[in-house]
């Protein structure tokens, strides 16, 4: 293949893996931004999601694969977002929302979550059927003698699943601006955001908003986790890149910064997918954590935020 | 009436409160004044619920609101203007306005009332509250606070760096509310901006509430003022 239908198939594959990163980075942004709490045990959030995912398409076998993903895509981020406010109820609110406790506090977490799925689930790589997997051929442009001219480069495909998982994404990121921008919930988590104290002081039940909170962002990892299933396999241990990628992300977009973290998260998630198809995975994952570092060194506060008000 | 009795409160070790007692009563301006440091914001944060009393009680008509979770205060109407304004610097005006109509479930009569109060308020509607100016800033915290509909407002310096024509302006709305029955419990550094609107003064040192007199008394003995407050 040329170089250019090759950088266009990177980029697509990429746009898949960006628009599930920005799915879970969101979810780790909103808890972060709005309690101050950096959960550890946002991978796990996103790693029960795709196992649920795999149990319940598991469980629906009789019915088509497309009945089984879209049951799947609304009940794993429902009890994914009740064991997330759960959590919270049992765990984080318990130690008072403190920062460094609740590191600890997530890292116990992580591990037991991780072991329960172990235990229940066993150590198997699981696959999920797509609800559709059509494959779509992309046209490409060439020069020749007369002008230009379309063709067909050979591989240069994306299946029809991979153009929904985008889309899905799109449309999830946009219900959560909505949500957040739009409607009387929204205001008053931006509200406690910006000051819990005072929000408190107008009535606001912070607890609550911190519960409900905490079971959105398990809710948006696990959303992303369904949506990638069908295209990686679900394993217990698949938490742990969704975390990095997630922590560099909401680092780079700004702590707590939502915009900010959606413009890192397309940042991140595109460079990675093409560092990895042309060079390796392992060198995309390298130069994104030395660019954290870079980051938390000569700007803090993240790229996309303002440094003083 | 709002009553403060005997109460006590620290941050972490450090104790702040020692004895404070005061009462503010519907209609009625009460004015704290104290030396820097002397307990007067500390006092406001404990009515609200955002210091914890180790000592004494805070009611409302009877009602303690010290034993109270912060975010039911603002049920018992009980409103409060922190000092720096604390507004929610990137929601709009309009945003701020119903985070304090949302407290109560208030409805577009409340709104209309603040924005008579402050009609500069009206053009800045959708205005992002850290880009007003110092001034509008103050009203659009005022106005957030009035949005509950208080019986009570607690106003902590709230003419802090403001030019005199919005001094004038908020002393002017403070005098229409103690007129129409709400109780304003004022801390303030403008001495000669208190005595003009408040009925009490209330003296605090150390945390410890002094003598409470007529604001009438100190405009001819200044005597009170040089003892706790130095000036």
């Amino acid at each position: 293949m040329e170089l250019g239908p090759h950088i266009l198939l990177a980029l697509l594959e990429s746009a898949v893996s960006t628009a599930v990163l920005a799915l879970t980075a969101i979810g780790l942004a909103l808890v972060f931004g709005i309690m101050r709490v950096v959960n550890v045990a946002h991978g796990e959030f996103f790693m029960l999601g795709a196992v649920l995912a795999w149990w319940i398409t598991d469980q629906l076998t009789a019915f088509s694969p497309a009945v089984g993903f879209a049951v799947a895509l609304v009940l794993s981020p429902l009890l994914v977002g009740a064991i997330a406010y759960a959590s919270d109820r049992i765990v984080i609110n318990r130690v008072d929302y403190d920062p460094e406790r609740t590191i600890v506090a997530t890292v116990g977490l992580l591990y037991i979550f991780q072991q329960i799925s172990l235990m229940t689930f066993g150590p198997d790589a699981r696959p999920v059927e797509p609800p559709f997997n059509t494959r779509l051929a992309i046209p490409w442009l060439e020069i020749t003698e007369q002008g230009w001219a379309v063709y067909w480069p050979w591989g240069l495909s994306i299946t029809s699943y991979k153009l929904a998982v985008i889309a899905i994404s799109i449309v999830l990121l946009i219900g959560v601006w909505l949500v957040l921008s739009k409607t009387r919930y929204g205001l008053i988590m931006r509200a406690t955001q910006q000051d819990k104290d005072i929000a408190q002081a107008f009535g606001i039940r912070i607890e609550r908003v911190y519960g409900l909170v905490f079971a959105a962002g398990g809710a948006l990892a696990a959303m992303g986790a369904v949506l990638i299933v069908p295209i990686q396999q679900a394993h217990y241990l698949m938490g742990g890149d969704p975390l990095l990628l997630s922590f560099i992300v909401v680092i780079l977009g700004g702590l707590g910064s939502l915009s900010g973290t959606l413009v890192a998260a397309a940042i991140i998630g595109l460079s990675n997918g093409m560092i990895a198809v042309f060079f390796s995975p392992t060198l995309a994952k390298i130069l994104a954590t030395l660019l954290v570092a870079l980051v938390l060194i000569w700007r803090p506060a993240g790229l996309f935020t303002r440094s003083s008000r | 009436m709002l009553e403060l009795s005997g109460i006590a409160a620290a941050y972490g070790r450090v104790k702040v409160l020692h004895d404070v007692s005061l009462s503010v009563c519907e209609g009625e301006v009460v004015c704290v004044l104290g030396r820097n440091g002397a307990g007067k914001t500390s006092t406001m944060k404990a009515i609200m619920g955002l210091l914890p009393l180790s000592a004494g009680q805070i009611t409302v008509d009877g009602t303690r609101l010290d034993t109270l979770p912060v975010d039911h205060v603002a049920k018992h109407r009980v409103a409060y203007t922190p000092q720096g304004r604390r507004l929610f610097p990137e929601l709009t005006v309009r945003e701020n306005l119903e985070i304090g109509l949302m407290a109560r479930g208030e409805d577009s009569r409340v709104l209309d009332w603040v924005l008579e109060l402050f009609p500069r308020l009206e053009e800045r509607m959708n205005q992002l509250a850290h880009t007003l100016s110092g001034g509008e800033q103050q009203m659009a915290a005022i106005g957030r606070a009035l949005c509950i509909n208080p019986r009570f407002l607690l106003l902590d310096e709230p003419t802090e760096g403001l030019q005199p024509s919005i001094v004038a302006l908020i002393q002017e709305v403070v005098s229409t509310l103690s007129k129409s029955g709400v109780g304003v419990l004022l801390v303030e550094q403008r001495i000669d901006a208190v005595l003009s609107i408040a009925d009490k003064v209330a003296f605090i040192e150390n945390g410890y509430s002094r003598e409470v007199v007529p604001a009438a008394t100190l405009k001819t003995d200044r005597s009170l003022l040089e003892k706790y407050v130095g000036v």
